[in-house]
């Protein structure tokens, strides 16, 4: 990392920290938070609803409640990114709960190779491919989010645990875990 | 699993920046915010409120209960549903009034004392006033000083208390004496005649009538020496 990169951060993380104080007070001032975290808390949205419309919806939704709720925020606790993922997870939830439309699952081949790696190297690869889906509609939502942060978007066991409100050991032995579960499911599927 | 519940897409969806500028509004963030808040504090209010209200009303019905409770100590109300029901003369509901009188030796009456602290009735509808004797306390007790006699056929020597309860009926006259300790046949006929031979009383009173007042009272034998 250059110099000037480390600076550039720096300079990031202490108007966001300034952005964020101000905001407990003046709501005007969430206006740069809003613009750098629009386009990601979309897309994490988007990969789980499938529509635009709906997506950007949710997302201001996201937004409405993070400004809301901003004076419970606690600088030293998690980062604010994983804050707002955790309220656009919930949001997603709460979503999937009160409606029927079906929930989206974006499976690049890039995303599953690593979980086909730690899962069953024993089948094929066309095998897999086919079965997987099958073996995710087995899961419960919360596991199937885990499976997704993850795996599918390929992020630290830490801001797994961050986003889902758990310690990173517990990320971790629950992750084994439902891959042990997805294992025995692959095995018996046809 | 026949019914599908995922939705699998193989390329994420595709999303140009421009879009995504297009969806961003976040005047449309801050005003559904500002409403939000507005309702929360409208709830706010209506809410407390609420809350003084009923903190308000109750306080108001404390109060009155308090006010009913001590109307309540003021006013001497009869108790009509304990009609004396011995086989005597008169099947009347009578008003019980406690006297302890002890005789021998005279002392500053108990009654009296209860009478300086009974309370005043509060309200004119319903005036009860006691039955007394016409003569006042004092020359009762005097009464009873003088004339309530140790039995002289007593086989056994004893000394004690008999204590009895009589209705002074709307008349003044005694009637319906009831012994509530008894020393013996002999002092029961002493108690009898000193009650029946009392000076005059005035009946108790309700609204000006004159009703039937329940009477205690207990009278000390105790030999002289």
């Amino acid at each position: 990392m250059t110099e000037e990169k480390q600076t550039e951060q720096t300079s990031t993380a202490i108007s966001e920290k300034d952005a964020i104080a101000r905001s407990k007070t003046d709501p005007n001032a969430f206006r740069p938070l809003y613009e750098a975290y629009f386009k990601r808390i979309l897309l994490f949205v988007l990969h789980r609803v499938g529509d635009k419309q709906l997506a950007a919806d949710i997302t201001q939704q996201v937004f409405l409640n993070a400004l809301s709720n901003i004076g419970k925020y606690q600088l030293r606790g998690l980062p604010f990114s994983s804050w707002l993922f955790r309220i656009a997870s919930n949001q997603c939830t709460d979503f999937f709960r009160k409606n029927t439309k079906m929930r989206t699952v974006v499976l690049e081949e890039s995303s599953i190779k690593e979980l086909y790696e730690d899962l069953t190297e024993e089948q094929s690869w066309s095998e897999w491919e086919r079965k997987l889906p099958l073996v995710l509609e087995h899961l419960p939502p919360e596991d199937l989010q885990l499976i997704e942060l993850r795996y599918f978007e390929q992020r630290p066991f830490k801001e797994v645990s961050e986003i889902m409100g758990l310690t990173e050991t517990n990320t971790k032995v629950r992750a084994y875990r439902i891959l042990e579960k997805m294992k025995k499911i692959f095995l018996q599927r046809k | 699993m026949k019914s599908k519940k995922l939705n699998v897409m193989k390329t994420r969806p595709d999303i140009s920046d421009a879009e995504i500028q297009s969806m961003m509004d976040f005047d449309k963030v801050l005003q559904l915010h500002k409403t939000a808040r507005r309702s929360r504090s409208i709830m706010m209010i209506i809410g407390s409120g609420v809350i003084i209200a009923l903190i308000v009303g109750w306080a108001i019905l404390n109060r009155d209960e308090k006010e009913t409770t001590t109307n309540d100590t003021n006013v001497i109300v009869p108790d009509k549903k304990e009609p004396i029901t011995e086989p005597q003369s008169e099947q009347e509901p009578v008003q019980k009034e406690e006297k302890k009188v002890v005789t021998k030796p005279v002392e500053v009456p108990k009654k009296l004392e209860q009478r300086e602290t009974a309370p005043v009735p509060a309200t004119p509808a319903d005036v009860y006033v006691e039955a007394e004797p016409v003569n006042g306390y004092e020359d009762l007790y005097a009464y009873f000083e003088k004339e309530l006699k140790y039995p002289s056929d007593v086989a056994n020597a004893v000394e004690g208390d008999v204590a009895v309860t009589f209705v002074l009926n709307r008349n003044g006259k005694p009637e319906q004496i009831k012994f509530i300790n008894s020393l013996g046949p002999e002092f029961d006929t002493e108690v009898i005649r000193v009650i029946n031979n009392m000076p005059e009383w005035k009946p108790a009173t309700q609204n000006g009538k004159p009703v039937p007042a329940k009477i205690s009272q207990s009278f000390t034998f105790s030999i002289k020496k």
